[in-house]
This record gives structure tokens, sequence and C-alpha cells, in this order.
């Protein structure tokens, strides 16, 4: 499976599929400008493989702070994850939240809502990745 | 007896206030989000809401930053009591001056019902606007703290606009988790 591989920078996370571990993740700040340009190409190789990713796979979110803008762009990137799973995949989907955070929480809330994904809630931050 | 007594905010404590005034790049947007959220903690201690009150910022700065087409910008934060106040100036064209008074309008009319329909609508349309925004920003603040957004649009010379937002908040008067 061909990898995703973008390093975090202040403004956005780091996003990684790990062929290996089968596990994508999407972690730190999202506060582009223009979240649109940066998720698009994510956006579209989950709307190209993710029919093909294997059962069992892991969606793993952890998003400290996010810009409305990001909460779009998210919503359009787990709608491809869920269209895959309608269609028969099985995924897992995590997302991370602070102790005592609403902000972490109340949008994994929208997403379950808005998507009908459910998440599981993981306690605690991850350490996004520079390297791309 | 009030068990959360020890936890009440020390009026000493219950003010800050960050002002800038100056150019909005993104390096400046991270700085300020990181030290309003700083300022936060250290004056409101850690609860729940933290990154909520945060948000509101980011928000206005993210609109700002967007939109703005003058030199500089205009931030305040202003925690006095009870109340948050976050406040913004830019200078915008016409057609993004009237799209911040009619999103700010268009809340005022709402009951807080419509706004969350009106939030979800939003998120689920397809596609960003051309400046790369989610015209989401003004409803997702008013999801959160209701309807105390105001916007101020006051014509400069070249068809320019100053536009002014203000959202306010109301704290409460506890430290949760403190």
């Amino acid at each position: 499976m061909e990898p995703i591989n973008i390093g975090a920078t202040r403004n956005t996370p780091s996003i990684h599929f790990n062929g290996d571990t089968h596990t994508f993740t999407v972690i730190g700040n999202s506060i582009p400008e223009n979240a649109g340009e940066f998720y698009t190409p994510v956006i579209d190789w989950l709307r190209a493989k993710a029919s093909s990713l294997p059962d069992g796979t892991i969606f793993q979110f952890c998003l400290p702070y996010f810009n409305s803008s990001s909460l779009k762009a998210l919503y359009l990137l787990l709608m491809e994850i869920k269209n895959a799973m309608d269609a028969g995949k099985h995924f897992e989907a995590i997302w991370h939240v602070e102790e005592d955070d609403d902000f972490m929480s109340e949008a994994a809330e929208t997403f379950t809502e808005l998507t009908g994904m459910e998440f599981i809630l993981h306690s605690g931050i991850l350490p996004a990745t520079t390297t791309g | 007896m009030d068990t959360n007594e020890s936890s009440r905010i020390d009026p000493e404590l219950e003010k800050s206030l960050l002002e800038y005034q100056g150019n909005l790049t993104s390096d400046v947007r991270l700085q300020l989000l990181d030290l309003l959220h700083c300022i936060a903690l250290c004056n409101l201690g850690r609860r729940s809401d933290l990154k909520k009150l945060v948000g509101i910022a980011l928000e206005l700065l993210d609109n700002a930053q967007r939109y703005n087409s003058g030199p500089e910008v205009d931030f305040r934060w202003r925690i006095d009591g009870s109340t948050l106040v976050v406040t913004i100036s830019n200078r915008a064209n016409r057609t993004d001056a009237e799209r911040l008074m009619q999103a700010v309008t268009s809340i005022q009319n709402m009951t807080h019902e419509q706004i969350i329909l009106a939030f979800r609508q939003q998120l689920t349309d397809d596609g960003f606007g051309e400046k790369g925004g989610a015209g989401l920003g003004m409803l997702h603040i008013a999801k959160k703290i209701g309807k105390n957004i105001k916007a101020e649009v006051r014509a400069v010379e070249d068809g320019e606009f100053i536009c002014m937002s203000q959202v306010s908040a109301e704290l409460g008067g506890y430290i949760k988790g403190a």
C-alpha cells in the first residue's frame, strides 16, 4: 500500500499511513490558513485507497487545537472513511482527548452525530512527528 | 455550605488583558494562540472549557488573517470579572465586510437550535470559499457561547472598510479541576 507521510508543522498536523501496522494517524494542531488546500490531497488519497485498506485498519486522531475550516476538512476526510465502512470495511476510529477538555471531546461528539461513526475515546495527547 | 468555595476564582486574578496591534501572519497567530493559552491557564486555572475560550480568539484571528486587506489588525483579549471579551478589527473589501455583517446579523436572528442546524449544514456542505474559509467561524462561536457576537463596519477610503468583531463569553464563577 502506498504510504502517506506528511510531517507536522506548527500550523498543521502530521498525517501518516503506516502500511505495516495499518495505522492512519492525524496528530497535532490543525490551524492552517487554508485547510482545504492542506487536506485535499489527504482526502483524495483516502477516496482512492480507503476501500483497499485492510480490515482492522486503525484511524487515530489527536488534534489539540483546530480551526473551524479544519473541522470542515476533517469532516470530509472522515466521510471517506465512513463510506468505506458502509461498503463493508471494518475500521476502528480513535479520537484522543486531553483530560477534562471539552474542546476535543465535543469535536468527537459532533463528528459522531454528523458522520454516524463511533469513536473510541482515548485519554492523552500523542506527539506529532515533524519529518515527512 | 459551598464546597467549591476554595476553588472560587481569586478576584485579583480575575483580570487579564492582551492587546496586539500589527501584522497578522500565521506565525503571529500561532504565537498569540500559545500566549493566550498560557494567559488563560494562569488566570483562570485548569478548566474544561479553557480551549473553547481560546478557540474563540483563534476563530476571530483566523477570520482577520483571511480577510484583512490592510497592513495590520487590532486584537484585544480581556477578562474582566466573569466575562471574556475578544475584539478584533481589520480592514476588508466591501464583499468581505458585507459578508461579516450578514453572518452576524443572520446569527442574531436565529434561535440556538437554528444556529446548531446552520452550523451542521455549513459543515457538511462541500467546498471552501475562495480564500480557504469554511463559512463556519461565527457559527462555531455562536454554537459554543450563544449570540453574544457583535460586528461593526465603517467605510474608509477607496472602497475599503474597517470591520470590528467582538465576542463576549460568560466564564462562570468557579475553576473546574483546579
